[in-house]
């Protein structure tokens, strides 16, 4: 891009309406020339008080408290010492191919310290054995889950209700990924209580198959979170979420949410 | 040490505590610019993953380069922006149930603009102007969808938006100034 391009370039920048190709050869030619760089500044300003005279809303308390668990979480995600397991069995069985953890909670910090306090009681008590490898293991997925979320990479698909499925005005999804990392996290936001009996269950299509990711169990807001690993969702091409009174192989109660829509 | 600074030098040692204050001090701006983008559903997970991004990337902000909040909002605007085009590019079946903002006529936009300078300035542009700066800043539409949009050539787009955001700028600039309108 020249210079005289990159001035022509400079305003629609500043209103993040460059297409992506024009905004990457006008952020080379900004590395390289501060009298852009100075004018970009000063674009941004009116566009900077634009931004800020979007129409007044009140954020919801439940966000406050997203971002304060997640501080605590990443405030205390160092990892714990490392604790002398006994052999344990690896678990198998059927489509466990994928290693799954239904979570009911966001990412609380009262999860993470109860996770670190197991390992180091049973690291002073020398207990080790299944419940030590099962807490190193949820802490280690919970460090893939953080940091696919914190990614400035991943991308986000909304799951969006299936037609004529008996959903509630608000119950919607996401799907977090990122292509080359085995990490998918995968949520149900104002899902409905189901009869006993019934479950959320969240599908993978993948090029061999609807594969089952795992149960999505929606706390009292009805909330629910899935994080699955060991798989590059680059194969990935889509999402199900349906209800299901069993363990079935592939898909067969109601669709609930879907993405692509 | 400005208020910000001290903040970023707090993340930048794991101070969770520092990510809660930005939160409580920014989050109202951030929230209202995502709900106008992308609407309230989405609109937190927006502004949720920029103060989580903020905590695990210590150095995205740099106070040399000015104030944060500006700062914030142009993160958030560009994560709107994302989410946007990614809709746009789903294709009309994923959009047929969510309202796209581009879709809202641009003076009634500015009509509901919190900032009384901004909402004024703006209605005093040509119209082909404001209506540019709205659908591509508040709309998150990229001057080639915009060109698409009001079937017009891109050079033609190009020069109202830029035309538009320097006119505006200039009229804030007076505004801050006093000088009369």
């Amino acid at each position: 891009m020249t210079h005289i391009e990159a001035r022509e370039a400079l305003a629609i920048h500043a209103l993040d309406a460059l297409d992506p190709d024009e905004a990457a050869a006008l952020e080379a030619h900004l590395a390289a020339c501060s009298t852009c760089t100075a004018e970009l500044a000063s674009l941004r300003r009116p566009a900077d008080e634009m931004a800020a005279a979007a129409p007044l809303c009140v954020p919801p308390a439940r966000l406050r408290a997203r971002v304060v668990a997640t501080a605590a979480a990443l405030e205390g995600a160092a990892p714990p010492q490392p604790v002398a397991l006994a052999r344990v069995p690896e678990r198998r069985g059927a489509r466990h191919w994928l290693r799954l953890r239904p979570s009911v909670q966001r990412w609380q910090p009262a999860a993470w310290l109860a996770a670190a306090v197991l390992l180091l009681a049973l690291s002073g008590a020398g207990a080790g054995g299944y419940a030590a490898y099962r807490a190193q293991q949820q802490l280690a997925m919970d460090e893939a889950a953080l940091a696919l979320l914190t990614s400035t990479e991943t991308v986000l698909d909304r799951l969006a209700p299936a037609p004529g499925a008996a959903v509630g005005p608000t119950t919607h999804g996401h799907w977090y990924h990122r292509a080359g990392v085995p990490t998918q996290v995968i949520v149900g936001e104002a899902l409905l209580p189901l009869p006993a009996g019934e479950r959320y269950v969240a599908w993978l299509q993948r090029p061999e198959g609807w594969q089952q990711a795992g149960a999505l169990v929606p706390d009292a807001h009805g909330s629910a979170r899935l994080v699955v690993l060991g798989h590059d969702p680059a194969g990935t091409a889509g999402v199900l979420v349906t209800r299901e009174t069993d363990d079935p192989i592939a898909p067969r109660g109601p669709a609930m949410l879907r993405f692509p829509g | 040490m400005s208020e910000d600074a001290r903040a970023r030098d707090q993340l930048r040692r794991g101070d969770g505590g520092a990510l809660v204050e930005l939160y409580d001090r920014h989050a109202t701006a951030a929230y209202s610019l995502a709900v106008r983008l992308v609407g309230a559903a989405e609109a937190e997970d927006v502004v949720h993953d920029v103060f989580a991004t903020l905590l695990g990337n210590h150095d995205l902000y740099d106070p040399a380069r000015g104030a944060f909040r500006p700062w914030l909002l142009r993160v958030v605007h560009n994560r709107c922006v994302n989410v946007l085009r990614r809709r746009r590019s789903a294709g009309e079946e994923a959009l047929a149930w969510i309202e796209d903002p581009a879709d809202s006529p641009p003076d009634a936009v500015i009509a509901s603009l919190e900032a009384s300078a901004v909402r004024d300035q703006l209605q005093r542009l040509p119209t082909e102007q404001r209506e540019a700066l709205v659908l591509a800043y508040y709309g998150g539409l990229t001057h080639s969808q915009l060109a698409r949009r009001l079937a017009l050539p891109l050079g033609t787009v190009k020069a109202r938006l830029r035309r538009g955001l320097l006119a505006l700028r200039a009229r804030l600039t007076d505004t801050r100034l006093g000088v009369p309108g």
